[in-house]
């Protein structure tokens, strides 16, 4: 069996995190948990979904966490006319050699943000996702890996419906975290406001780690201790989301998988080198409500897959002493 | 927590086997050679002397098997796994028992009488017994060890009542004593007297102790128990006497007769000499007896019913485990108030049962590191009694963090302590983190802190609600 993380380790990603998160502070005002749940994606090897309205900074987010990284960046606009080969890369002539060569596309970088994901056509989505779940690219019968650490952030409006064509539920469930980056509060847009008065904070921001950095912490997150009795809540959770009646369709076992390394990645975050319960019932809400369907019946009495979340947080008991 | 600096062996107690297979087979070879090797030095005995081992001959069994135990263990000392090979052990344990039943009856015809079902009840009961003291991490030189134990104490027991001339008829009372105090001083030595925290040096010397008092206190029982027995312990305090009258006679020729007559031994009778056929009630009186025997038929009643409630909780256990498995149903519905009710008082019965076995020291046989998990959680349990008692109950979904916040708000003053006992509770609970002895009896010290401030806290409300109200 391999050898769990050690304290000093965890201690580590924390110092690392908290530098991370430092940064991030020093951009975006009162979005730390948001930041800290894309770096514990980035940790645990996942993808993050942010669904909100347009200003509220999730471009900013996702080139400040590339900042912070000295991760490449790349952006993707995603429009109906966006295909596959703008996405992945294409193979050019070279006239001067006789040769075809690869020309790659924006996902050949360390952090993607996909911008309106649900504008792309149901073909470009399905490349991007598969490069997703796969982590390589495959043009002209040519694989390629992607370069790692890969993070993709996709954005999607949860308003406007037109024009759009909503991921489908499989296509969900690749997602890791989704993600709502929500309405600063009046002091935080104060403070905002007196930020980006003189200057882009962004601009002079220095990086808090390296790529490599992040590829090894990510190998060492996956070591950190869940103990039996942790791994049996997640499952009892996860299985109560499948048995709960409003609820048409619960999560997969790639959710149990994606919820096990979120937490041990946010475990270690947070400096320790185990899991508690509270580190589960933390991103529960964000690994699991993009997973489910709910019912017909339930969404039309208001019922959204977050408060079946809660409640299924309420439901299933911890395993604490009696 | 960078306090917390030991770390446990493996994820949950087990070596990897290299094949369940194998290590089944293995495990049967060893039942099936130790059980072999009792009989053949039983049939060897009794066919070169012609009846059956007495006691001293039958005490070489023990350090026999405990060497035995030893060869096991270095030849294999992978854990074995569970269910199988504590079914066919239960299930050879059962042919070994009724082999040595036949064995002490041989010769003698065997009525279906009540006489040798309680025998084999007696024998059956000390498996669950046994079983109970490893059964957290069964190890299969640990199930040998209890069913040799519970072979040498029948064993044992039958062929003391022999000895000591104690008719069939009361050696199944003498065989339950001594079984039920064998089991007893066992698992006082496996799991200690003070809570279970002694380290593993001192398991071999409270064993020994434990072995000694088997034999003690099984045969003070079983002689108060059975008035044959109690006939032969007068025979001998008879025999004793004699002994001291014979040695007091010799002394008193070396001195001369002052007042005629010649010396011929002392010039009195000891009581029960002139009598061959004294009672015990000579030697006790019969109320007494009475109420011996009545409270070994409550004590043996008693031992009958933790034993069918262990068996119960066991099973209970094992099917949850099973329907787990099978995917059917994993998660606890909402419970109604009933349930609620059921579930609190099948639990509190449970606890107090738990309770109880451990201040008799029933437990299992746990490392120095599960041993001090055990206390933090009992400390960490009695919290959450205490905390319930005092009207804030934890609910079940919350978190040992949500609840301490719960708690620290209601008690701010007891902040240092309730920290201490959560944070604690959960570098155990949750992380393969052990505390050292210090750090627990600071625990320890915490949680008394806590009852006498709060104590003391409602000792000053209360005064000043007198005062105020004078």
């Amino acid at each position: 069996m391999e050898e769990a993380v050690t304290e000093p380790v965890a201690e580590r990603v924390r110092q690392t995190a908290e530098a991370f998160l430092a940064n991030v502070d020093r951009v975006l005002v009162g979005k730390r948990m948001v930041a800290e749940l894309v770096l514990v994606a980035l940790l645990a090897e996942g993808h993050v979904l942010i669904e909100d309205v347009p200003g509220l900074g999730k471009t900013l987010l996702a080139k400040t966490v590339a900042r912070s990284l000295a991760c490449e960046f790349r952006r993707i606009q995603c429009t109906p006319d966006l295909l596959p080969s703008d996405v992945t890369g294409v193979q050019v002539f070279d006239q001067s050699s006789g040769t075809f060569s690869f020309r790659p596309g924006p996902l050949m970088a360390n952090i993607v943000l996909v911008d309106e994901i649900n504008r792309a056509t149901p073909r470009t989505q399905s490349a991007l996702l598969e490069a997703m779940q796969e982590r390589q690219v495959t043009v002209d019968s040519e694989t390629m890996a992607l370069p790692k650490p890969f993070l993709v952030i996709a954005t999607q409006n949860p308003i406007e419906f037109e024009g759009t064509f909503p991921l489908p539920e499989a296509q969900l469930d690749r997602f890791l975290f989704r993600l709502r980056v929500g309405y600063p509060a009046q002091e935080e847009e104060e403070e905002m406001l007196s930020r980006f008065r003189e200057h882009d904070p962004l601009e002079n921001l220095a990086y808090a780690t390296t790529a490599q950095q992040a590829l090894e912490l990510q190998g060492l997150c996956r070591r950190v201790y869940v103990a039996p009795a942790v791994r049996n809540y997640m499952v009892a959770l996860v299985r109560a989301t499948r048995e709960h009646p409003d609820v048409k369709l619960g999560a997969s076992p790639r959710a149990t998988l994606g919820l096990q390394q979120a937490v041990q990645a946010l475990a270690a975050v947070r400096g320790r080198d185990f899991v508690l319960p509270d580190d589960v019932k933390y991103v529960a809400p964000a690994t699991l409500a993009h997973r489910m369907v709910i019912k017909t019946e339930a969404r039309l009495r208001g019922r959204t897959a977050e408060e079946i979340i809660s409640e299924v947080l309420r439901m299933v008991p911890v395993p604490v002493e009696d | 927590m960078s306090e917390h600096r030991t770390t446990r062996g493996s994820e949950d107690g087990t070596m990897a086997p290299s094949g369940r297979g194998r290590e089944l087979f293995l495990l049967l070879l060893l039942v099936a050679g130790e059980l072999a090797w009792i009989c053949l030095l039983l049939t060897t005995v009794v066919r070169a002397v012609g009846r059956m081992p007495n006691l001293p001959s039958l005490s070489l069994l023990l350090p026999a098997s405990a060497v035995l135990n030893f060869i096991c263990r270095r030849w294999h000392p992978s854990r074995a796994p569970l269910l199988l090979p504590r079914a066919a052990a239960i299930a050879l344990y059962f042919v070994a028992v009724t082999i040595v039943v036949v064995l002490y009856f041989r010769g003698e015809v065997l009525p279906l009488g009540v006489e040798h079902a309680a025998v084999l009840v007696c024998a059956l009961a000390l498996w669950p017994l046994g079983a109970r003291l490893g059964w957290g991490s069964l190890r299969h030189e640990r199930v040998l060890g209890e069913f040799q134990f519970g072979l040498v104490a029948l064993l044992t027991t039958l062929l003391a009542g022999r000895a000591l001339g104690v008719s069939t008829g009361h050696q199944t009372t003498a065989g339950l004593a001594f079984v039920a105090v064998g089991v007893l001083a066992l698992s006082v030595s496996r799991t200690g007297t003070t809570g279970g925290r002694q380290p593993r040096s001192s398991y071999w010397a409270m064993t020994a102790t434990a072995l000694a008092a088997v034999f003690a206190v099984g045969l003070l029982i079983a002689t108060l128990a059975t008035p044959d027995a109690l006939v032969a312990v007068g025979r001998a305090f008879t025999w004793l006497w004699h002994q001291i009258e014979h040695v007091l006679a010799v002394v008193a020729r070396w001195f001369p007769e002052k007042s005629g007559g010649a010396a011929s031994g002392p010039g009195w009778t000891a009581p029960g000499t002139s009598n061959e056929n004294f009672q015990s009630s000579d030697i006790l009186p019969e109320s007494f007896l009475r109420v011996f025997r009545i409270g070994f038929a409550f004590f043996v009643g008693a031992l009958a019913l933790v034993v069918v409630w262990i068996l119960t909780v066991r099973a209970v256990e094992w099917a949850r485990r099973q329907a787990s498995h099978l995917a059917t149903v994993g998660v606890e519905r909402l419970s109604t108030n009933r349930d609620r009710r059921a579930y609190s008082w099948v639990h509190q019965m449970r606890t107090h049962l738990a309770r109880l076995a451990a201040l008799l020291g029933f437990g299992k046989k746990e490392s120095f590191e599960q041993s001090q998990t055990a206390s933090v959680r009992s400390l960490y349990r009695k919290l959450l009694r205490w905390a319930a008692a005092n009207g804030a109950p934890k609910d079940r979904s919350q978190t040992p963090l949500e609840y301490h916040s719960v708690l620290t708000s209601r008690w701010p003053q007891l902040l240092p302590e309730i920290s201490a006992l959560t944070r604690a509770y959960m570098v155990v609970r949750y992380s393969r983190h052990v505390i050292d002895e210090n750090e627990l009896e600071e625990l320890e010290r915490a949680w008394t802190n806590l009852r006498s401030r709060k104590r003391h806290r409602a000792a000053e409300a209360e005064a000043q609600n007198g005062g105020s109200c004078n």
